[in-house]
């Protein structure tokens, strides 16, 4: 009889926890982009059969879809799932910074019926704040489901929201760069390679299913003659004046409208619908997130009066929704104000500019980063997000430029950002990361006393001991506290030659720099 | 730890996959509806066009590309609209966008050429025009000619001789034989660019290939007998009215032409004495035909009438002055009455050959 032969059994392959939390931002990145999909479907659909195509031509349709819609909608959200209300940025960041990551998955729903019911018919919102958080809700979900670890359910939030961003905008790098300047606020290495895998997962599930086309269709144009740089540091000047003072004045409606009595709250959203839907008879092109308007705006279709007109009706429009609690981001509707003005702006410089300047469609494009720059205050991702929607790199010239013009006068006119103040008037501490930004690291320099001055400490006298740890003077004092350990002080020596002592930097002087004097220590 | 677990893998894996199915029905049901009403817009803008309302004609297509913006017809159908609605600056964005995507279309081509020329680009205009020529066309090569043809006219009004003989000389080139209209119009181009001997040869292929086409055969006739080729026009034109005797404009040609023939004393190889009196015939045709349509001549023509009668009385001398004489006469008579010029074969006969006596006396000797 013969035997059997066994072989041996492999071990199973060991899997780390960066590895099983990578493979997880995959799956979320799949996930995220599969439900953005069908939210894109379902707007649209909804669109299709209440306003009609194209949206404006049935008068009655016009004005009753967006007062039933966003009305309906806004009471879902405010009776029932109070979570899917406000901003979803506000509320990732909350998950991040308050709830250890938490998302319950009854958001991800309400707020894709909410808001799918609410562009769908008209209202001047737009879908890619709801897809960020419907794609941190999932994450969260799923890391739950998983029982991850607390660290990395709160580090799994922002990779869910990356990836619901960067399907909604079929931009993987702005979504990203985002996600960075705006929830977690740094470059965390610990975060971003999930971060980038699920945003490019997302990504992929949506062009798979709508299309690899960038989100625009930008005509082919140059940089015609140097002086036309004047003109978009003159449409990053006007992005910023207005972008400054929509979110002035949407701040102080949606703060008044948020003190009024809870049954005035209820009705609101339905006379913010009854607005939109009266000003979408006279220009149908401001209804929903207007991403068709902007590409007739790419080619040509306006002229200067009716861009603008179009521009300053939708800041209002648009003020009116968010302020009365129609659910709905705010990226298309900034993408659309700031597109209208730049493209004005283009339109009267080939009127009226002495020398040739670009076709206004390259001033559509600029305007619309310069816009976003103004409200959101992310100048990076700003720069990106007009590169990616256009797949035109030479736009990136003067679209840096404009947006950091724009940037620096809605940072000079308005210190709060846009999110924080919403976050604050949701009664949400978050911090913010613009501010954190500018903070300015303290570093081993300002700190240490100059070698020369002061005795030297043990150990210090001309060149240090091998042994001794040493600090360099650009290094930040963060990093120099867990040097210390056991010593009292510790030399400062130069990166060129490592015998050279610069300084010596005891305990007692990083307190000092961090402003804690002794007394207060004890 | 709890997420190596098979059973919640399992679960996240069906409800991917169940998201999947739900994401690919609802993308289904998003297509079908997208699809009908695109095809509606599409449809219905068509009709318009058609119609000629073509401002609610780029509507529709508006409306079909707002559901559809990759939609390449509706968007070829919306730019050539904007185009004939005069938008010129709307329809040029739509054209450069679909020559990204189609860059050898030669339709495409044509109409930015079009919105060049109408914005004064010339050099764009004569490059998208060359792009347009040697672009895509349907296989019958209609349009490549038709826009050659544009592309002339345009050089024509930009007064570009060179320009205008030499794409002529192309379009002569590759103009199908059985295109015999064209010829016609290829020829008129090369008199009017002077050059009637290049329409001759085109006329004169053309009609090899189309022996039977009268309408072809009379428009070589025309320019043969411009050409002072008068035999030649006589036996073309016989030719194509017993192809169709039916035609009488082309029995009055003939008439024209053989009074030509018997008038004209410029022919060459005519001995003195036949030009002497051919003269004479030819003044005492001019006296007879004015004095029937044109009985009131001025004063200046009824002392020319006069003498012309004097000079008839007398016998006909084989003298080369005399011949001139009465020439000279003949023209001063036929340029006092204007209104004799086109009135009837004889008329037309009479105003060819002084023509021609006064092309022949400008001649450097």
């Amino acid at each position: 009889v013969k035997r059997p032969i066994v072989l041996p059994v492999p071990p199973r392959p060991r899997v780390s926890d960066t590895q099983r939390f990578m493979l997880l931002s995959v799956c979320i990145g799949v996930f995220a982009g599969l439900l953005v999909v069908c939210f894109h479907f379902v707007i649209d659909l909804v669109s299709w059969f209440t306003l009609g195509t194209p949206a404006g031509a049935a008068p009655v349709r016009t004005v009753l879809a967006p007062v039933l819609g966003g009305g309906l909608s806004a009471l879902l959200v405010l009776l029932v799932f109070h979570e899917a209300a406000g901003s979803g940025l506000a509320h990732t960041k909350a998950a991040l910074y308050i709830s250890d990551g938490y998302v319950p998955f009854k958001t991800v729903v309400a707020k894709f019926v909410a808001c799918a019911t609410a562009i769908g018919t008209g209202n001047s919102l737009g879908p890619e704040d709801p897809a960020l958080q419907m794609g941190a809700g999932v994450a969260s979900w799923v890391g739950r489901a998983f029982h991850l670890p607390k660290e990395h359910l709160r580090l799994i939030v922002p990779v869910g929201a990356a990836a619901g961003i960067a399907a909604a905008f079929n931009t993987p790098i702005t979504a990203v760069l985002f996600v960075v300047e705006e929830v977690i606020g740094s470059w965390n290495a610990s975060v971003l390679g999930s971060i980038v895998l699920s945003a490019v997962s997302a990504v992929v599930v949506g062009r798979w299913f709508l299309g690899d086309q960038p989100l625009f269709r930008v005509p082919a144009f140059e940089l015609t003659h140097p002086s036309e740089l004047v003109l978009y540091a003159a449409v990053g000047l006007v992005g910023g004046l207005l972008g400054t003072v929509f979110v002035r004045g949407l701040g102080i409606a949606r703060g008044r409208l948020m003190d009024s009595p809870r049954r005035m709250r209820l009705v609101q959203p339905f006379v913010a619908g009854g607005v939109v839907g009266v000003v979408g008879l006279l220009l149908p092109q401001v209804l929903g997130a207007g991403y068709g308007s902007i590409d007739s705006a790419l080619h040509d279709e306006f002229g200067w009066r009716l861009l603008a007109v179009l521009g300053l009706a939708k800041m209002v429009v648009t003020a009116i929704c968010f302020a009365a609690g129609t659910p709905g981001g705010m990226f298309a509707p900034t993408l659309f104000i700031g597109a209208m003005i730049g493209g004005s702006i283009g339109t009267l410089a080939q009127l009226y500019w002495p020398v040739p300047s670009s076709p206004p469609s390259a001033y559509v494009l600029v305007g619309m980063g310069t816009f976003f720059a103004a409200v959101f205050r992310a100048p990076m991702t700003s720069v990106f997000m007009v590169f990616e929607v256009s797949a035109s790199y030479v736009i990136i010239l003067p679209v840096m430029v404009a947006n950091l013009i724009a940037y620096l006068v809605a940072r000079t006119l308005h210190p709060v950002t846009f999110f924080d103040m919403v976050a604050s008037q949701d009664g949400l501490n978050l911090p913010s990361h613009e501010r954190q930004r500018e903070q300015r690291a303290l570093r081993v320099e300002d700190a240490m006393r100059d070698a020369r001055l002061e005795m030297p400490p043990q150990g210090v006298a001309g060149a240090p001991p091998s042994s001794a740890p040493v600090l360099y003077p650009d290094q930040s004092l963060d990093s120099a506290l867990g040097v210390f350990k056991s010593h009292q002080a510790l030399a400062v020596v130069s990166r060129q030659d490592g015998r050279r002592v610069l300084g010596v930097l005891t305990l007692e002087d990083v307190l000092r720099a961090y402003g804690i004097a002794r007394e207060d220590r004890s | 730890v709890a997420y190596t677990n098979r059973h919640l893998i399992t679960v996240v894996v069906a409800m991917l996959a169940v998201l999947f199915a739900a994401t690919v029905l609802l993308g289904s049901i998003h297509q079908q509806v997208r699809n009908a009403r695109t095809e509606s817009h599409r449809r219905h803008g068509r009709t318009l066009a058609a119609q000629n309302q073509l401002a609610a004609a780029a509507e529709e297509y508006r409306a079909a590309l707002s559901l559809e913006p990759d939609e390449p017809h509706a968007r070829r159908a919306l730019a050539l609209t904007l185009l004939s609605l005069d938008r010129l600056s709307e329809a040029e964005s739509y054209l450069r966008d679909l020559l990204k995507e189609a860059p050898t279309d030669g339709a495409l081509h044509r109409a930015l050429a079009r919105i060049h020329a109408a914005r004064g680009r010339e050099t764009d205009a004569r490059a998208a025009y060359q792009r347009a020529i040697y672009g895509e066309w349907p296989p019958d090569g209609t349009e490549r000619i038709d826009t050659r043809f544009e592309l002339i006219e345009y050089l024509a009004r930009l007064n570009a001789r060179e320009e205008v003989l030499a794409e002529l000389v192309r379009l002569k080139a590759e103009l199908p034989p059985a295109r015999t209209a064209a010829a016609r119009r290829v020829a008129d181009l090369l008199v009017a660019a002077g050059a009637p001997d290049l329409a001759l040869d085109t006329l004169g292929a053309a009609a090899m290939t189309a022996p039977k086409d009268v309408e072809l055969l009379a428009h070589l006739s025309d320019v043969q007998a411009d050409r002072g080729r008068y035999d030649e026009a006589r036996a073309t034109l016989r030719h194509a009215l017993a192809l169709d005797p039916a035609r009488r404009e082309l029995a009055g040609r003939l008439t024209v032409i053989d009074r030509v023939l018997a008038l004209d004393p410029t022919l060459p190889r005519l001995r003195l004495v036949t030009r002497t009196r051919r003269a004479r015939l030819v003044l005492a045709a001019v006296v007879e035909h004015t004095r029937a349509c044109s009985p009131d001549v001025p004063a200046t023509g009824d002392d020319a009438r006069r003498r012309a009668a004097t000079r008839l009385r007398r016998p006909a001398r084989a003298d080369a002055e005399a011949a001139e004489q009465d020439l000279a006469l003949a023209a001063r008579l036929w340029t006092a009455a204007p209104a004799c010029h086109d009135s009837g074969p004889e008329g037309r006969a009479i105003a060819q050959v002084l023509q021609r006596i006064e092309a022949a006396s400008e001649l450097p000797s």
